[in-house]
């Protein structure tokens, strides 16, 4: 029997291997050439307020925040990933208003960022009879609303 | 400020979190721990605890360092068990950190540090004034998406105007240099860059400035009022507090300003009155009468003597209207209000001011 402590280190290091592992499988796009300064702007006036509604008074510190961004691109990438990728338990985000403005933002401001293909008919449809927000869609979130502040305190002025 | 309440469920390795004001999940709704974090300046973080079930327990906090496992080397003790820990912040990192009680997990939780960020207090205020604008300068902090905080006030004022810029560089309008002005500044963060759950730095300390100048204690003896510099920064429950603690030399400067040379405010007016002035040339010692007045409770009013033009600056000092003579005294026909004036002179009253001429 493992003791606890064991325990917590590596469940705190297989999650991180996890996730780069994903991001290894998925990531076919290199966010180098973005135009970080435009991006930060744009989540300040129109994506943040959106991430903020969604949560809906629930603070990011509710949850475990273990995702990291190291630079820029690396935010960028681990954000166009939890957004547009549907994982277990959480699989309606790419549909929501602050997914539909993110992708609009990446289309624009990375040359060559093909973007993720949303219905707009359906996601009006979708809207009206919109799912009960999950916690687990919660937690996802609130990973996105952490590595879009990182990025935004790391993106050069 | 975040205080994060928990429950959790046994075995240790499944945990739950509940904020204050939604429940999300919950086994074991009584809370067991109450744990705050403060980055202070991205230099030291401090992260303290207050359990409820186990106090008169010593909690073990383990965190994590460049992949490793590390205990606390540095606890905070209250009441001889650990309740806190101090950590070295390196850098804008994720802290992921664990409290135990002997063999059992209590509680782990990673968290952004900059989500519990309190900046430090600018320094060194620096100030440019224009014509009818002042800009206060600091030195920025070495990291983004701050908000950078000046307030200032005149001594006549009580409540701080306040301005705000993304640097601390930061321009206020419609000033008079004239004033004298009181100016802080502080730092906070943008939510949007880190949170809702960050600190305001502490306020600086507060600088007085008057025509563009340093001015300090001297911020205080305006020439507007003798109380303007008991009341200049302090609240008016402290007014007590103020002057007992003033030295006796700063008290009497502060109650009784200077009073400018008559003859340079009014020109001519001396020339005008040259017969008047030669009456008054035969005077009692200035000094005497000084002496007298000095072991007076000094009173709301002045008595202010004037000298022959050509003489020293006019001398102003506090008194009674006319303290009572001893013979006065023995008698019991002391006059409190009549101004009973020494030896070979006449009393003239100025707009509430009682003129003593020796």
């Amino acid at each position: 029997i493992l003791p606890d402590a064991l325990l917590f280190v590596l469940s705190v290091f297989f999650r991180k291997i996890f996730i780069l592992q994903l991001v290894g499988l998925v990531l076919t796009y290199n966010f180098t050439d973005c135009d970080f300064e435009k991006i930060r702007k744009k989540y300040q006036e129109v994506i943040y307020q959106a991430l903020n509604k969604y949560m809906n008074g629930v603070k990011t510190t509710e949850f475990n925040n273990y995702i990291y961004c190291e630079d820029p691109p690396d935010c960028l990438a681990k954000i166009d990933l939890i957004t547009f990728y549907p994982t277990h338990g959480c699989t309606t985000l790419a549909k929501e208003i602050f997914a539909i403005r993110t992708n609009a933002t990446l289309t624009l401001q990375c040359p060559g960022y093909s973007g993720t293909q949303i219905n707009n008919t359906q996601a009006k449809k979708k809207r009206k009879k919109r799912q009960v927000t999950t916690n687990k869609c919660r937690e996802q979130v609130s990973h996105l609303m952490e590595l879009w502040r990182r990025f935004s305190r790391i993106s050069k002025q | 400020m975040t205080d994060v309440l928990l429950s959790f469920y046994k075995p240790p390795t499944v945990f739950s979190i509940a904020s204050k004001d939604t429940l999300f999940v919950s086994f074991h709704p009584e809370p067991v721990l109450q744990v705050r974090i403060i980055n202070f300046n991205f230099e030291t973080v401090q992260v303290t605890w207050s359990p409820r079930r186990y106090s008169g327990t010593n909690l073990t906090f383990v965190y994590n360092s460049d992949e490793a496992s590390r205990p606390c080397c540095n606890y905070i003790v209250h009441e001889s068990h650990t309740a806190g820990c101090l950590l070295e912040a390196r850098k804008d990192e994720i802290l992921c950190f664990s409290l135990g009680n002997g063999t059992d997990i209590l509680f782990q939780k990673c968290e952004w540090i900059s989500a519990y960020l309190k900046p430090s207090s600018p320094e060194d205020l620096s100030f440019r004034w224009h014509e009818d604008a002042v800009t206060v300068t600091c030195s920025d902090l070495p990291y983004k998406r701050l908000v950078y905080e000046i307030q200032y006030k005149s001594i006549f004022d009580t409540e701080w105007q306040s301005k705000e810029g993304e640097t601390c560089n930061v321009t206020m309008q419609g000033l008079d240099s004239e004033k004298c002005y009181f100016f802080r500044a502080r730092v906070k963060t943008l939510e949007s860059s880190y949170g809702s759950d960050t600190y305001p730095s502490d306020w600086s300390k507060v600088t007085h400035q008057q025509r563009g100048e340093l001015r300090g204690e001297a911020c205080y003896t305006a020439v507007h009022g003798p109380a303007a510099c008991l009341l200049g920064r302090v609240e008016w429950g402290h007014l007590k507090t103020r002057m007992t603690s003033l030295p006796t030399s700063e008290l009497h400067k502060c109650l009784m300003p200077s009073v400018p040379d008559p003859k340079l405010t009014f020109p001519g007016l001396f020339e005008l009155h040259r017969e008047w002035i030669k009456d008054t040339q035969n005077v009692s010692h200035v000094a005497k009468t000084e002496a007298t007045e000095q072991e007076c409770v000094p009173e709301e009013t002045l008595v202010v003597q004037l000298q022959k033009a050509e003489a020293e600056m006019p001398i102003v000092t506090t008194g009674p209207l006319c303290p009572p003579t001893e013979g006065e005294e023995a008698s019991g026909d002391a006059s409190p209000v009549a101004c009973q004036p020494p030896q070979g002179g006449e009393v003239v009253s100025l707009g509430g001011l009682h003129v003593c001429d020796d």
